[in-house]
């Protein structure tokens, strides 16, 4: 009983301002409608392109089989691999033509600095942010938990998946990787309609 | 042991045609050529063919046998060092070309393969290093007038000191070299004895170890020549296929692109530098003719395997005693145990990749590259050029890895052909795509072993069939027929076992995939399916692996490694909780060989604890290196025995790259003890492919004694194992 | 084709090359240095491995327009005389069979030992697992990581 108070208390401050900026019309509370559009998105962050960085363990998972990677690579402190096998050892800007060759993903673009270094990771152990085997109710308590989210609000996180070139490389994997059951633009479409219906979690 | 039987040109194209085509060799070969040199004898052989004084006191040797890895380079040359009594840090070394001075004396043959090198030439080697150093002795003591007993040869010195007498005079080598070359060399020189030895028998610094250090070690894929070019090469992806049609004007106008010349069974994209060409590649429009050989699949081979099982057609290759067929065996023992083992398809995989430069000419050829077979090289460049072999020089570098890959001369006939085309050197290179995809597999086996026992379960009789396509067809035809092929009987025609009955029953298969020599040969397939099946024997007899063994053994080496590997190993104490420890025993390439592993076994992953391996190879001329070979082979055999897998499907090799062909990791291997037994220079064995023969039965012997489990086919992985 | 201008082994280089070609040919086929080898194309070997400002990159899949600007080292430059501890190491344990693979192996070393002085064997797993060995020399590699760390303490670099 606490908890659920706890949880509504915490799922109302967070949507204090909604994702409009609070310029526009503010949209209604609708929690059945803000689970179903989490259904159809949770189908997109089980996905292996999303998954197998969202790994349960410690190694980041590979294929549409969600195999272990390759080598005993495994996250580190940042996520970003160990000693010699740090990601972007492998992992470049882009992927690589012919089957089986690392993908890779830029910096957005507005850092423009780091334009030529990749920018491949898990979460950090910290905040590992976990979809592996997590049921739709866990994963959405997880992504809107500051303290598990790294500290995203849900603009953040709706910036996060719309923009992300790590998200996005999801829908150009590269040859012999599938695509996620959703558009891209679908499921942005989904996570927006969840947080602006309010952000309830399914049961 | 290659017989030197008579080939026929029938014989040999019929082996090649039924793998699809002479696409090794290019076609109008006379392979009698090989089977006549086979039988000429190269007598007299120079000596400065293989050392050379000169004035100003350098010492250099030839090594005639090939440096991948297994350290030949440094200890055969160590072994004229050590007769020669030269200062080993300031000998030179350098590779020999093709000449009869340098063939195997064994089968009169120039090759580097079937861990032979050593047992095939040490005694040559010590009878010429001590030849050169008598002749250097009698110049010396000539000069100085004195008795050549009083003299001996010390560290790149030849010195005299009277007996008695604390002091003495020296003269350096180059001082005399003039004067020794005059001297006659002696028929029977005196050879050190292994007492007396300065070099063998310890650790020397390996000559190649420094340039593999510091990255300026030269394999074939770093040669290069001025003005050369490289060539990026495809072949028909199906195995016996040709190519169609290729259009040139698709590639020609992309960076660095000079031609598209088509190669026997391919086409090549020929550029300044190999990216270049590789890239192109990518682009080039080729249409390819699958040939005869479309519908072969893993499903097909099953069952030709299986159909040649259980058929009727077989060449009886041994008989012993009553020599019954495990058919006939019901009524006459007091048990019959009869079982199937599987061993599969695998790839060399060699780190370096295919590839040899060539520069052909109206006059002739030079090739420099990772070479394992320089005479066949020349022979067949010599046939398909139509020169004379003196025309075609080969000259080797250091291999990346050969493991008989590079026995074979086709990548050496690509670059040949494709420098012809384009009148400059080229270097013709493979990606690890097409390395893996046009391998020259090891044979696939399936074997039936059927057992007649005694009361108390002791094999009275055995009796094989054998089901293998040719290992050696490419590599050494004249020793091939129709019927036979000596390599893939290896360990089956001999065994240590004293089982009175014995009959081997073989059926060579032809199939629709490129098969040849691969690390292990015959022993490989052949020892899992023994020493697996006499382990089966032991546990039905309720006995320990290692008395049942120890009973059947008569041979006092063999006794002494079991009874050895078995001290090291702590086999007589309870294995820890969980775990499980397993045996294998046998003799391969003349050495004497018996792993002991120890193991556990959760939710199907295996983690080995300990690797415990005794060899007996007579004496390890240098014991590290020695080491190294055994600790290597035992870490291939994890591979083999638990990943390794080739497998094909509408007639292509499945597997690309090291993502489908998996090799051992550092992560999954354990320590490795290596213990040698030295029994003396009359035995001496070889090690280069001995190390996975018995540790991959060891394996399977071991995951029985941990789980209860008996696995007859490999890889593991397709029973669900994994390696920790 | 661009102007590249990055540093290899402590020198300033210019090359002129497409930008997504791997660094890799560009280190053996425009300059010449031979060291880090091709094995697999896919960075699945470690052959290729050569440090780029202390990480070690696999440079097979790494595009040239990453390094400019930036310091690479190849095994050429960790030592002109096989002084590096690694190289030292090596050399007494007589690590190497066909050597084809070990300048990947003493780059990914080396790169492990830059981070920890002294791995244990689990961290050395980490380090190493990704650069095969056809010639199973790992047992070796591992003592060897082992004595490049005594000797790098006792202040051989």
């Amino acid at each position: 009983m606490l908890a659920l108070a706890a949880c509504l208390a915490f799922g109302a401050s967070l949507f204090s301002s909604s994702v409009n900026g609070g310029g526009g019309k503010k949209p209604a509370k609708d929690d059945a409608g803000a689970r179903a559009a989490f259904l159809e998105a949770y189908k997109v962050f089980t996905h292996p392109r999303c998954m197998n960085c969202h790994p349960a363990g410690d190694q980041p998972l590979q294929g549409d089989d969600s195999q272990p990677h390759f080598y005993r690579v495994r996250r580190g402190a940042d996520g970003n691999g160990v000693f010699a096998a740090r990601c972007g050892n492998c992992h470049q800007t882009r992927n690589q033509s012919g089957e089986h060759s690392p993908p890779g993903a830029p910096h957005p673009l507005e850092e423009k600095e780091r334009r030529n270094e990749p920018r491949w990771h898990l979460p950090p152990a910290a905040t590992p942010m976990v979809f592996e085997r997590r049921t739709p109710a866990q994963l959405c308590r997880q992504l809107l938990d500051k303290k598990r989210n790294g500290k995203l609000t849900p603009e953040q996180l709706l910036h996060h998946v719309s923009h992300d070139p790590l998200v996005l490389w999801g829908w150009n994997p590269g040859e012999g990787r599938s695509v996620p059951p959703l558009s891209h633009t679908q499921f942005v479409e989904q996570v927006k309609t969840w947080i602006e219906k309010g952000g309830a979690c399914p049961q | 042991m290659i017989s030197e039987t008579k080939v026929s040109r029938r014989f040999f194209l019929s082996a090649a045609a039924a793998a699809g085509g002479g696409l090794l060799i290019g076609s109008g070969l006379e392979p009698e050529l090989i089977g006549a040199l086979a039988q000429t004898q190269a007598k007299d052989i120079p000596l400065n063919a293989w050392l050379r004084i000169s004035a100003d006191d350098v010492v250099t040797l030839i090594s005639s046998q090939s440096e991948m890895g297994q350290g030949v380079m440094t200890t055969l040359p160590a072994v004229l060092a050590e007769e020669l009594g030269a200062d080993w840090s300031r000998v030179k070394i350098e590779f020999s070309p093709v000449a009869p001075a340098y063939a195997n004396p064994r089968i009169n043959w120039q090759f580097t393969g079937n861990s032979e090198s050593t047992t095939a030439f040490f005694e040559l080697l010590r009878q010429m290093g001590a030849s050169a150093r008598e002749m250097i002795v009698a110049a010396a003591a000539k000069r100085w007038g004195v008795k050549p007993e009083e003299c001996y040869t010390d560290n790149g010195k030849v010195i005299h000191r009277p007996l008695g007498q604390l002091a003495g005079r020296s003269l350096k080598f180059g001082d005399v070299a003039e004067d020794a070359a005059k001297v006659t060399p002696p028929t029977s020189p005196k050879i050190k004895a292994e007492s007396e030895w300065k070099l063998l028998g310890k650790p020397l610094p390996r000559v190649d170890l420094p340039s593999k250090l510091n990255g300026t070690a030269v394999f074939g894929m770093d040669f290069s020549l001025p003005g050369m070019v490289h060539a990026a090469v495809m072949q028909s992806p199906v195995h016996g296929g040709a190519v169609a049609s290729f259009d040139k004007s698709s590639v020609m106008g992309m960076p660095g692109v000079i031609d598209v010349v088509p190669v026997p069974n391919g086409v090549a994209v020929v550029a300044g530098q190999y990216w270049q060409a590789s890239q192109a590649l990518k682009s080039l429009k080729v249409t390819f003719d699958d040939g005869p050989n479309a519908q072969v699949s893993a499903n097909s081979l099953n069952a030709q395997y299986r159909a040649a099982l259980g058929g009727n057609v077989w060449k009886t290759v041994k008989t012993e005693g009553k020599a019954v067929s495990g058919e006939a065996m019901a009524g006459q023992f007091a048990e019959v145990f009869s079982q199937e083992y599987e061993s599969q398809f695998l790839a060399h995989a060699t780190m370096e990749p295919m590839n040899c430069t060539a520069h052909t000419t109206d006059d002739g050829c030079t090739v420099w590259g990772p070479l394992q077979g320089p005479q066949l090289t020349q022979i067949v460049l010599a046939s398909a050029l139509k020169l004379p072999p003196e025309k075609v020089t080969i000259k080797r570098t250091l291999l990346g890895g050969g493991f008989g890959r590079r026995l074979i001369a086709d990548l050496p006939l690509q670059a040949a052909l494709i420098s012809r085309a384009v009148g400059k050197p080229v270097k013709a290179v493979w990606s690890r795509e097409e390395d893996m995809r046009h391998g020259l597999y090891r044979p696939a086996t399936l074997h039936r072993i059927t057992a007649g026992l005694d009361k108390a379960g002791n094999p009275e009789a055995i009796a094989h069939k054998l089901v293998s396509p040719s290992i050696l067809q490419y590599v050494y035809a004249p020793a091939v027929t129709d019927d036979n092929d000596p390599s893939c009987l290896e360990g089956l025609m001999e065994t240590h076992y004293a089982i009175p009955h014995q009959r081997v029953d073989f059926k060579l298969l032809k199939v629709g995939v490129p098969t040849s020599v691969l690390r292990t040969t015959g022993y490989g397939p052949n020892i899992f399916a023994v020493e697996s099946f006499i382990d089966e024997l032991a546990h039905k007899a309720k006995t320990d692996p290692y008395q049942f063994r120890r009973r059947l053994l008569k041979d006092e080496r063999a006794i002494k490694v079991l009874d050895t590997v078995v001290e090291k190993s702590g086999w007589r104490r309870r294995a820890p909780k969980g775990a499980g420890r397993g045996l294998a025993i046998t003799e391969a390439f003349r050495t004497h060989i018996a792993h002991i592993v120890e193991l556990s076994v959760k939710n199907n992953i295996v983690k080995i604890h300990r690797i415990v391996c005794v060899i007996d190879c007579g004496v390890a001329l240098d014991p590290e290196i020695c080491k190294n070979s055994i600790e290597g082979g035992t870490v291939w055999g994890l591979g083999a025995a638990f990943k390794s897998n080739i497998s094909f499907k509408d007639g292509r090799t499945v597997e690309a790259n090291f993502n489908g062909f998996r090799i051992a990791q550092m992560d999954e291997t354990p320590p490795i003890e290596v213990h040698i037994v030295n029994s003396g220079t009359k035995g001496m064995g070889g090690t280069g492919e001995v190390g996975p023969v018995t540790l991959i039965p060891a394996v399977a012997n071991a995951l029985f004694a941990a789980t209860g489990k008996r696995y007859r086919s490999l890889p593991l992985s397709r029973h669900g194992l994994k390696l920790a | 084709m661009k102007q590249i201008d990055f540093s290899v082994n402590g020198k300033a280089v210019r090359v002129e090359a497409e930008p997504d070609k791997p660094l890799l040919w560009v280190l053996r086929e425009d300059l010449g240095l031979t060291g880090a080898k091709y094995g697999c194309g896919i960075a699945i070997c470690g052959c290729c491995a050569v440090h780029l400002d202390g990480d070690a990159i696999r440079s097979c899949v790494t595009p040239v327009s990453r390094v400019e600007g930036k310091k690479v080292t190849t095994v050429e430059g960790l030592s002109t005389d096989l002084s590096h501890p690694v190289q030292r190491a090596w050399l007494e344990i007589q690590v190497p069979q066909c050597g084809y693979c070990q300048s990947g192996q003493m780059m990914s070393a080396a790169c492990l030992l830059a981070q920890k002085a002294n791995p244990t064997d689990a961290d050395i797993d980490d380090a190493m697992s990704g650069n095969l060995c056809r010639c199973g020399t790992y047992p070796r590699i591992r003592r060897a990581i082992h004595r490049a760390a005594e000797i790098a303490a006792k202040g051989g670099r």
